[in-house]
């Protein structure tokens, strides 16, 4: 038999090798590298990785992938939200029906409005998806060209979001980074000087970086015009509404810079909505729409009339119409009325047509009584959500008449103001501006022919907002009118056009009181104390 | 952290090797040797071992039961006798140098717990030094009665071990919790630890897909293994006991140890039974006359009256004679056939090779037709020693066991099992029509009349007999062990093991099932793959210091390694039903077939240590010690300590301590905090999800963070505080009680995050939830015979209570659980801060309106807004709103029982033996789904009660409301606690009569020994239940919507004739 202190003596050392072998740290052992799924720890490694971050944060205005929907945001609630409150367009529903409380400044619109919670929830999460891209692109071994501009581009997206928030709800609380973990979320509000401030920052940085054009092949991305135009709007938002008077002159200091860059006002307004001329000259920024279902438009649903059989395989929705004291004041000449509301089309071969008072379904509570808006109509739309028509929200026309805005806010109308505005009415193939306004009158004006020019492109409320007094008592007027002629456009509701004065909390959109429960730091705008958030303190 | 643990071990480790220097040197030696006889039987006992107290010094018995230890240093000794199943026994002895002394040993076979030696985690101990709350089985109970699984042979057997069944279908799982459930969303099924080795047992991980079906329950992972393969089973139930399994402990640690080779000249047993299974209980419903009178008095009710069966239609089906039993039709006897033949010993008594080598075949058919289960399983375990301080071993166990996973079990309309639809199909229906196909009941009872409102529920006998669906587990599970004495003191043992374990499951839905008809037949293949390595180094001290003090220093270094593979496909198109599944290519659905793979990894490293001390045999200190890095734990939270600490104090040792009547009395208070790592792999990684965009019309891909991470994602965490005492009276009576609080915080939620953050929630720690509990347990001699013929009754008796309590959601009041059924929408069981955990939610009922009187009585208006009328439920308002509304919902029911209970006793007569075991429980409420069905519309078959005891104007006092709509007057999403039963029952769960066949039969034959038996099991239950089985949770093996039965597969009675032969 051998020893076996001989053999104990070969055993054991190969024991502890074992032992000591499998005790050798590597550092990763406890590492989670996930293979059947994206996760950030194999992703944002090159190029490639970099433009789809950037793409899915473009995304965001079209996206439909839980939390979000695509009515959430610019597919119809932030739509809504801007649009309903003028005197161009009505929900056509009855009075208590969520979407006319909107419209009507209703005594039941409050902070626990559904579409408020919908928008400000979709908003941070397109600056979230921005912020992914601020944050982790700059570290990824690429051109350094393509990596900055990257970077721009998502500076302007972040900005856009933010602008629209700062429009609405005044100022919000400012994430500016990706969130990377649960604790620590709750931020407080930003004064709005300071959103405004930030938002002024990424515009600016954009625009250092951004090239004047892309290839066809990539259009749609952020260009210099874009985020100089989305700046000038933003400095002219933020003055006219107790921001800082100097902000005035770099609005117009934005806008020149934009006049320089080669784009002019396109001969055929109808066209750069119905999808025949969407890389037009005019085009600023457009949002991206393809026939695809889940990368489509949503507004076409909301916009399109209905009719047996829908053009649309969901089923129109209609709940956009013209309101009739603005439908009927458009200059007999005017082509932007042909340009912006449909009142016939071609449907299975046979014409429909209507007017106020052959409605086409007249029954349903979405019968079409009146007009409905042209732009963005897609008939050959596969199904709701792929309307495949680009949605123009930064156009030249607009740039014409914010820089006369701007300027008569520097110094009163001056030639150079009367010529922009004419310039735009020339196109719409209207008479000219006669000379001689006063500063408030010539505003006035401006927002007048904003109406015309940039009805239904998701301006309103800001315009409103921009002169209150003025378009606070002309949506009044137009409230009271379309009082007596309560038979139509809507088919239900006297209540509804009660001609109720718009009370001045209307400045600004309540803070969503679901926002306030998940984050107890978050106050609320003046006039619309709900209990929950805490109280407003002027912001 | 990691550091700071190495530190702290290695310098408790080079603390322990110092020791050994300071042992006392010795003298001149002599020999003690002797022979160990069973008392009873005068038989001599092959494998016990004989230790000298206080030293390393040992031997064991040889097949003539002779053992001799040598090296002895001269002086008075104390001998200890111990062996599984006996009583220990120390006797003192003299030692002389040079000379051989004698001891010999008369022991008394014993299952009383207290004295055995059970394994605790990484080593054994002696179960009177065991400090923490543990509970062992041993082989000789687990064998009294064939047992088909390994979680089966803990029921009724542990206090404070309850199993539930999930499905008493053959391979079906059973749930098992250790102190009350835990968690929440997380894994609550105990740690198990085959030989050493930790499995992965997640049974809400349904790895090789569900089969197309929703909601079916997850076959058994623990079914691969042999249960006559085992010899013993611990489990640590206080977080003392557990905390050596870290983050793994928190509910509670079962370790299996499988059977070692021992003896010397080879040992073959063959065990053999064959059963037989009936279903034990069937629903009594409607033959086919009474079925067309209900329906008739149904259609009369009805707010749209109507005759489903006028008379000439009524008189046809009569006289045609269709009257089909759907539970006959489906129902079978069961025929099980078990064989397993083993052998054991060793090749020489000096430097032995001990081995134990087993085949098993085991074959269950079920009491529904199609449903069965076939194992397959090899075991050898191998220890080879060099010498007395050199051992190398392994264990290889490889099994297959396939299951006919054919849809017995299930929910109900189209998700329907055989066993549910069988309990839908009116009688009125035959199995097949006249032109050879299956009936189908939508259309064929609708063609009567369509206001019937057949559901669309499959053929039972076509589920039963036409779908393929085959389910194979293959388990290959290896440990290799090396373990070296390195001084007399200190052992080293390094293991390197390796888990394979592959799950398949194939479904085939011809034409001849409705499912396979819609879409022209329907293959779904998936198959995953588990791999598990494993790596252990521990170091084990252990000296005793001249008998007043004893001391065991563990300390290890584990690793861990895991990975998933899986793939499944589904195909629908098929030309025809040849190929079934095994053919899925052939099969041209639109737009292609739909594939999808997914793998998972995951790593576990582990810093170990234990200090046993005991002084004096009479204070006793256990101190643990885990530090756990998983790679499931979050970026911040690797690594998890989890410390415990334990004392007992043996009074009965007390100089002082002076009753004579008792043998041993030890109090035991321990104290410690485990987790369990609910998170599954890369739960807290942020997660990308895609979302295109089009730049110039083009579409183009995009990425973005669709769910945020948590990286302080961790382990939820249990903290448990367990008092306990151990008496022995009169050598015969042994009683062991245990209190614990068991606080588990840090539960994974999903939690509601700011909108401004870009997320609506994210997985985090909040929440908690206790248990609070009394296990008691008692076992007795109570009648203790001289000799082998003599009369002995041996009587065990096992109680729990535990209460369960929500503490705390992180800021949320309730949850609901999922909807109960898919066809329902039933609101799930409601997890509410205050109440155990998932109780039921719903209506309050007050009994059957008598009268117009008593319906006038009632203040407020029925869920219809109307007022009540006779013969109606009476439903309570409870909020005071003067109408039964949503509001009024309540909690009616907890499904977990008050207590639970096991009696176990053993008579033994002339080499006879009857043995049973009676167990039930007390409280617990049961949600009875098949009974919305069964007593309400004659879309479906009706309970034989509801019809006979149905309100009516001359029957008032009625159980059941008058026949027509809506009976209980709630929603149709809702239910009363109409529906709720008591799941309270007391069960003769088996019982044996066996019969050792004398010496002098088969001693000439070649036997050593024989046995014969007949055990019947499920034989009695007494139960206020209506369903088959009051012991059932047909919906979920999950933490939530428990205590639920939906067409659950019925309990089999069985009968089984068997032998055991040794030889």
């Amino acid at each position: 038999m051998r020893n076996p202190t001989h053999t104990i003596r070969r055993a054991v050392p190969v024991l502890l090798a074992g032992a000591l072998l499998a005790g050798c740290q590597d550092k990763s052992f406890l590492t989670e590298n996930p293979q059947d799924f994206v996760a950030p720890t194999n992703f944002y490694k090159n190029e490639n990785d970099a433009l789809s971050a950037l793409t899915a944060a473009y995304a965001t205005f079209v996206d439909q992938n839980s939390p979000l929907s695509n009515s959430d945001y610019f597919g119809r609630n932030l739509f809504m939200l801007i649009e309903y409150p003028t005197e161009v367009t009505t929900s056509r529903l009855s009075a208590t029906n969520e979407r006319s409380l909107i419209g009507d400044f209703h005594i039941q619109f409050s902070s626990s409005h559904s579409y408020l919670q919908t928008v400000w929830e979709a908003a941070y999460h397109g600056i979230n998806r921005a912020n992914t891209v601020i944050d982790r692109v700059p570290s990824i071994p690429m051109d350094t060209v393509r990596r900055a501009q990257i970077v721009g581009e998502a500076k302007f997206l972040r900005a856009m979001h933010y602008y629209f928030l700062a429009g609405l709800f005044g100022g919000v609380p400012l994430k500016l980074h990706e969130t990377q973990t649960i604790n620590g979320a709750n931020t407080a509000r930003a004064s709005a000087a300071d959103t405004w401030a930030q938002i002024e920052k990424d515009l600016t940085d954009a625009a250092a970086v951004l090239p004047t054009s892309w290839p066809a092949g990539d259009f749609g991305r952020a260009t210099k015009g874009a985020a100089l135009t989305l700046l000038g709007k933003a400095y002219l938002q933020s003055a006219s509404t107790g921001g800082s008077a100097g902000d005035f002159q770099k609005a117009v200091d934005a806008f020149h810079q934009v006049e320089t860059l080669g784009y002019s006002l396109d001969p055929n307004y109808a066209s750069l909505f119905d999808g025949t001329n969407e890389h037009s000259k005019e085009i600023i920024w457009s949002m991206q729409n393809v026939e695809v279902d889940g990368a489509g438009g949503y507004l076409d649903q909301w916009f399109a009339p209905l009719t047996s059989p829908s053009i649309y395989q969901a089923g129109a929705q209609n709940q956009f119409q013209a309101e009739r004291p603005f439908y009927d004041s458009y200059n007999p000449n005017d082509i932007r009325k042909a340009g912006t509301w449909l009142t016939s089309f071609v449907n299975d071969g046979k014409t429909v047509t209507w007017s106020w008072t052959s409605g086409i379904q007249s029954s349903s509570q979405y019968g079409s009584t009146g007009p409905v808006p042209r732009k963005y109509l897609d008939f050959n739309a596969p199904s709701n959500g792929a309307g495949g028509i680009d949605y123009p929200y930064l156009r030249y026309a607009d740039v014409l008449l914010s820089l006369a805005e701007a300027i008569d806010d520097v110094s009163g109308p001056n030639a150079e103001a009367y010529s922009l505005v004419n310039q735009v009415r020339a196109r719409a193939k209207v008479p000219p501006m006669t000379a001689g306004l006063s500063q408030q009158v010539f505003k006035d004006s401006l927002y007048v022919e904003r109406r015309f020019e940039l009805a239904m492109e998701g301006h309103g409320v800001f315009d409103m907002r921009r002169d209150w007094e003025f378009a606070k008592g002309r949506v009044e007027a137009n409230m009271a009118q379309m009082k007596t002629l309560n038979k139509s456009p809507f088919t239900s509701s006297v209540e509804k056009y009660d001609a109720r004065p718009i009370p001045d909390k209307w400045k600004l959109y309540p803070i969503p009181v679901t926002a306030c429960e998940l984050n107890p730091l978050l106050t609320q705008n003046p006039g619309w104390d709900d209990g929950v958030c805490k109280a407003s303190t002027g912001q | 952290m990691r550091w700071a643990n190495r530190v702290v071990l290695s310098l408790a480790l080079a603390a322990v090797a110092a020791v050994p220097g300071a042992l006392a040197a010795q003298g001149a030696a002599g020999r003690i040797t002797g022979t160990v006889v069973d008392s009873t039987s005068g038989q001599p006992l092959v494998g016990a071992n004989v230790v000298v107290v206080g030293t390393r010094l040992g031997a064991a018995t040889n097949t003539e039961g002779k053992y001799t230890i040598g090296g002895v240093p001269a002086g008075t000794h104390e001998l200890r006798f111990q062996r599984i199943g006996y009583a220990p026994l120390t006797q003192s002895v003299t030692v002389t140098a040079g000379e051989t002394v004698t001891a010999n040993f008369q022991v008394r076979a014993q299952s009383v717990q207290l004295e055995s030696v059970v394994s605790v985690g990484y080593g054994t101990q002696s179960r009177r030094d065991v400090t923490g709350s543990v509970a062992s089985v041993t082989m000789d109970a687990l064998h009294q009665a064939p047992i088909q699984t390994v979680d089966q042979m803990l029921q009724g057997t542990a206090p404070g071990v309850q199993v539930t069944t999930a499905s008493s279908e053959p391979g079906g799982a059973l749930t098992v919790r250790i102190r009350g459930t835990s968690s929440i969303t997380g894994n609550s099924e105990p740690l198990y630890v085959i030989d050493g080795f930790p499995i992965e047992n997640d049974m809400d991980d349904v790895a090789a897909g569900d089969a197309g079906r929703t909601r079916t329950t997850p076959p058994n992972p623990l079914e691969t293994l042999d249960p006559s393969d085992i010899e013993s089973i611990s489990i640590l139930k206080d977080a003392s006991a557990t905390a050596i399994y870290g983050a793994r402990g928190a509910n509670g640690v079962v370790i299996i140890t499988t059977k070692q080779g021992r003896g010397t000249t080879p040992k073959f047993t063959l065990d053999a039974y064959t059963g037989l299974s009936n279903v034990a209980k069937r629903y009594d419903l409607l033959n086919a006359k009474q079925y067309m009178d209900y329906a008739n008095l149904y259609g009369q009710g009805s707010s749209t009256p109507f005759t489903p069966f006028p008379d000439s239609v009524y008189n046809a089906i009569m006289s045609s004679g269709i009257n089909t039993d759907w539970q006959d039709q489906i129902f079978q006897t069961g025929v099980t056939n078990n064989l397993q033949l083993s052998v054991n010993g060793a090749t020489s008594a000096s430097n032995p090779t001990r081995y134990a080598l087993s085949g098993g075949y085991f074959d269950q058919g079920g009491v529904v037709i199609g449903s069965g289960i076939r194992r397959l399983s090899a075991r050898l375990n191998v220890d080879q020693s060099f010498g007395d301080r050199l051992q190398f071993g392994g264990t290889v166990t490889a099994a297959q066991a396939r299951t006919k996973a054919t849809p017995t079990a299930g929910q109900q309309n189209g998700n329907a099992g055989a066993v549910s639809a069988a309990l839908q199909y009116v009688p009125i229906l035959p199995v097949k029509r006249p032109d050879g196909t299956f009936s189908y009941i939508f259309t064929d009872l609708n063609a009567y009349n369509n206001l019937l409102n057949a559901p669309t529920t499959d053929n039972p006998v076509a589920l039963a007999t036409q779908v393929l669906d085959s389910l194979s587990d293959s388990r290959l599970l290896s440990n290799f062990y090396g373990s070296a004495d390195l001084t007399r003191d200190l052992t080293l043992k390094v293991t390197l093991g390796a888990d394979y374990a592959n799950r398949w499951r194939n479904t085939y839905y011809p034409r001849t099932t409705l499912r396979g008809s819609q879409v022209n037949g329907e293959a779904i293949r998936g198959a995953a793959t588990t791999t598990s390595w494993l790596n252990e180094n521990t170091l084990t001290y252990q000296h005793d210091f001249r008998g007043t003090q004893d001391v065991t220093v563990l300390g290890g270094y584990t690793r861990q390694a895991t990975s998933l593979d899986g793939t499944s496909m589904d195909n629908t198109n098929f030309v025809n039903d040849i190929t079934g599944y095994f053919d899925i290519g052939a099969g041209t659905q639109t737009g292609g077939p739909s594939v999808s793979s997914r793998n998972t990894s995951q790593t576990l490293e582990s810093w170990l240590s234990r200090v046993n001390y005991s002084l004096l045999d009479r204070y006793l200190l256990t101190l643990t010690y885990r530090a756990d890095g998983s790679s499931r734990f979050a970026a911040n939270k690797k690594w998890g300590a989890f410390p415990s600490a334990a004392v007992g104090w043996r009074a009965s040792s007390e100089p002082w301590f002076k009753v004579p009547d008792v043998t041993d009395l030890k109090f035991r208070l321990s104290y410690g905090l485990v987790g369990n790592p609910s998170i599954k792999p890369y739960q807290s990684l942020a997660r990308l999800n895609n979302q295109g965009y089009s730049f110039g019309g083009t579409p183009t891909a995009g990425y973005y963070v669709d769910a945020v991470g948590n990286p302080n994602l961790t382990w939820e965490t249990t903290r448990e505080t367990d008092g306990g005492m151990d008496l022995t009276m009169w050598n015969r009576v042994t009683f062991t009680g245990d209190v614990y609080n068991k606080r588990t915080s840090n539960l994974l939620l999903q939690v509601n995050l700011p909108f401004e953050t870009g997320f609506e929630s994210a997985l985090a720690n909040v929440g908690a939830i206790q248990n609070r509990g009394v296990e008691l347990g008692l076992d007795a001699d109570l009648v203790k015979g001289g000799n082998s013929n003599a009369f002995n009754w041996h009587t065990n008796l096992e109680f729990a209570k535990n209460r369960n309590k929500v503490l705390s959601l992180g800021g949320q009041t309730q949850i609901f659980a999922d909807a109960i059924t898919t066809d329902y929408n039933l609101p799930g069981t409601l997890v509410m801060v205050g109440q155990p955990l998932g109780v039921f939610y719903g209506y309050k009922s007050a009994g059957v309106i008598p009268d117009s009187a008593a319906a006038a009585a009632i203040p407020w208006k029925n869920f219809s807004g109307k007022a009540f009328a006779a013969g109606q439920m009476k439903i309570l308002d409870l909020n005071g709103d003067s109408v039964v509304d949503a509001g009024d919902r309540t909690v009616i029911g907890d499904p977990t029982p008050d207590f639970t209970y096991g009696w176990t006793n053993t008579f033994d007569w002339k080499g006879f033996q009857l043995t049973g075991l009676l167990e039930g429980q007390h409280g617990g409420k049961i949600l009875n789904v098949n009974r919305i069905r069964t007593e309400s519309s004659p879309r479906a078959n009706i309970s034989v009660d509801r019809y006979l005891d149905a309100w009516t104007p001359t029957h008032t006092n009625a159980k059941f409301p008058a026949i027509g709509e809506n009976p209980d007057q709630v929603g149709p999403n809702d239910f009363t606690d109409n529906l709720l039963e008591s799941g309270a029952y007391l069960r003769l769960r088996t019982v044996t009569l066996s019969w050792a066949l004398p010496q002098r039969l088969i001693k000439n034959r070649g036997f050593s020994n024989a046995r014969l038996y007949v055990t019947g099991t499920n034989l009695f239950t007494a139960t206020n239940y209506t369903g088959f089985d009051p012991d059932v949770s047909s919906e979920s093996v999950s933490n939530l919507n428990r205590g639920i039965d939906i067409g659950a597969y019925p309990l089999a009675r069985t009968f089984t004739t068997g032998v055991t032969v040794n030889f």
